[in-house]
């Protein structure tokens, strides 16, 4: 569905001239400094897909996106989306696809929403009967029937997130693109807009690409994950593999019935200690718990353990290190 | 025709958000009405003190004037949005208009309509009625036509100029000061007789073709010049020069914006 091969994206800045008519002569001037902003990428996404890509803040993942939706025209390489050329064939391209910026709203300021998707169905020439059961899914899952009659400049941050996803799938596109489709939005909000992407995915069968810095969005919603650093790619695979590469250890809390010195045991080291209570990181490949937990045992009479999984973003942010 | 279709609906939308400002509408539209008044009041004691202005009597100067601010008025109404166009480019807001199937042109310009253009309509309508029945002219048939041709003209004259503007923006980033550079020629050339501020001036108005928007006109239409003929067919030419330019330079923008950015 999507194919992205040796991705390439250069912007030339002007070099900022120092002292006097510094601005007329940065405007006149030849030198520029190219930045690579993306770096030779590539990548395959099958339809039906769900996949998280991130990175940190100007890793590349918006440029990458807006060379993916046709916006900018990319210096080298190829993509293709559905057998077009984001940019070459805008106005077909674009019936294809829907996209949300998280960070800047699709809709029209001061009006209900319900005028805004109404116009985006003239827009796409999106058939009566189309609508109608769009409208109804967006109420079902998303409650959009609470506030399509507010304006949007009235609306919560999750409302109005809500109303973009809407604004997004009027002319059911067969390709979503979610630029941090999260951002700000609380908890419950972040919840229901991820049960909806899940929904749609799986359901319509829409492809999703989606960016965000919430770990958890790539925990609840993608299979797979793509992780691109300085304009490259240094990760793309699934979830749990990275699990597996990056989330080797465990750390093993243990709950003593009094206070103890802090000891080791084999193969595992004690992070911290506090009121009785210890926690032991291990790799869980050099040793298994039952075994730690069996030596410390002899050693003194256990209360209570729990087994702490990784948290995948310091798994992320180990990667991000790493490269 | 499915663009114009979209284009009308765009509009739509716009007026309704804009009367959501009601306070904001009416004021609007005063201000523009008293603004012109001023103009008009300043004219007509300059010439009340000299009887004439560089052989130009009060009214054909309201006649200059009022054709001036017809033409603007309906560039005002729907073209004046081009002025906004800066700050949709800097601050990437310009993307939204690349993500949907119509043109971007159609997309940006029905994002707003700018209502205060009523308000010259109004005065163009009442300056130029004034300066008719004061000067005493009947029209023939081919001069209301080419009347009609000339303002239609100098609204696209207009739009142009304003439309190359904010294109520069693409590679400016802000083309505001531009913009205020050509008020301050708008306001000479809206008032005065270009001729009166000498050869260079004239020029410049003329290759920046602000001047067709009544200047030229008004002297085949008041009889002030002899050789009059072929000036009758130049306004159509020139706004049709004009917004091919534009046109281009609109094209290549854009592909310079999807190349840089912001």
């Amino acid at each position: 569905m999507i194919h992205v091969d040796n991705l390439v994206k250069e912007y030339k800045r002007p070099v900022r001239k120092e002292g006097l008519f510094s601005g007329i002569r940065t405007l006149l001037s030849r030198d520029f400094a190219v930045k690579r902003a993306v770096d030779g990428i590539s990548f395959h996404i099958a339809p039906g897909e769900l996949v998280g890509y991130i990175g940190p803040n100007g890793a590349g993942k918006s440029t990458s996106i807006k060379m993916l939706t046709g916006i900018l025209v990319p210096t080298s390489g190829r993509i293709e989306v559905n057998g077009l050329a984001p940019h070459k064939q805008r106005k077909e391209y674009t019936r294809q696809i829907g996209v949300v910026f998280g960070q800047k709203t699709q809709l029209w300021w001061d009006v209900p929403v319900i005028d805004s998707l109404r116009l985006l169905k003239d827009i796409y020439k999106v058939s009566n009967v189309e609508f109608s059961r769009n409208m109804e899914l967006f109420s079902d899952l998303l409650d959009l029937h609470e506030f399509q009659h507010t304006p949007v400049r009235q609306l919560s941050l999750g409302q109005r997130m809500r109303a973009d996803l809407a604004a997004a799938l009027v002319h059911t596109p067969r390709i979503l693109f979610l630029d941090e489709p999260t951002i700000g939005v609380d908890v419950v909000a972040k919840e229901r807009l991820r049960n909806f992407i899940k929904e749609i995915n799986r359901e319509r069968k829409v492809t999703v690409l989606l960016t965000t810095h919430d770990m958890r969005d790539i925990e609840k919603l993608c299979t797979r994950m793509m992780i691109i650093d300085h304009g490259q790619m240094i990760y793309d695979g699934s979830v749990e593999q990275i699990r597996e590469k990056y989330g080797r250890h465990r750390t093993l809390v243990v709950q003593f019935e009094r206070e103890i010195p802090e000891f080791s045991a084999p193969n595992a080291e004690c992070l911290k200690s506090e009121g009785g209570k210890l926690w032991f990181r291990f790799d869980r490949l050099a040793t298994t718990p039952s075994e730690l937990i069996a030596y410390i045992s002899t050693r003194y009479p256990i209360i209570d353990l729990a087994v702490e999984e990784p948290e995948i973003e310091d798994m992320v942010r180990a990667i991000y290190g790493g490269s | 025709m499915e663009e114009l279709r979209i284009y009308v609906k765009l509009i739509r939308i716009s007026m309704r958000s804009r009367l959501q400002y009601r306070a904001d509408f009416i004021t609007g539209i005063i201000s523009v009405l008293v603004l012109n008044a001023v103009n008009l009041g300043l004219i007509g004691i300059l010439v009340h003190r000299f009887t004439q202005l560089h052989g130009w009597t009060v009214w054909d100067l309201v006649f200059l004037y009022s054709m001036f601010v017809l033409s603007h008025s309906l560039y005002s109404l729907l073209f004046w949005h081009f002025n906004m166009m800066d700050t949709y480019i800097a601050q990437g807001t310009f993307d939204q208009f690349l993500i949907r199937p119509i043109s971007p042109l159609i997309q940006f310009l029905g994002r707003e309509i700018q209502y205060i253009g009523i308000g010259d309509i109004v005065v163009g309508v009442a300056a130029f009625g004034l300066a008719y029945s004061n000067k005493g002219l009947h029209w023939q048939a081919w001069q209301w036509l080419f009347f009609a041709v000339a303002i239609l003209s100098g609204t696209v004259v207009e739009m142009s100029i304003r439309w190359i503007i904010a294109s520069t923006a693409f590679w400016l980033g802000r083309s505001l000061s531009l913009a205020n550079i050509m008020n301050r020629f708008n306001m000479l050339v809206q008032q005065y007789p270009i001729d009166l501020f000498g050869t260079w001036f004239q020029i410049v108005v003329t290759v920046i073709p602000i001047s067709f928007l009544n200047y030229y006109p008004s002297l085949v239409l008041l009889g002030k010049t002899t050789d009059g003929a072929w000036l009758r067919f130049l306004p159509p030419i020139v706004a049709a020069v004009s917004i091919s330019a534009a046109a281009l330079v609109w094209r290549a923008g854009i592909r310079r914006y999807a190349s840089s950015g912001s």
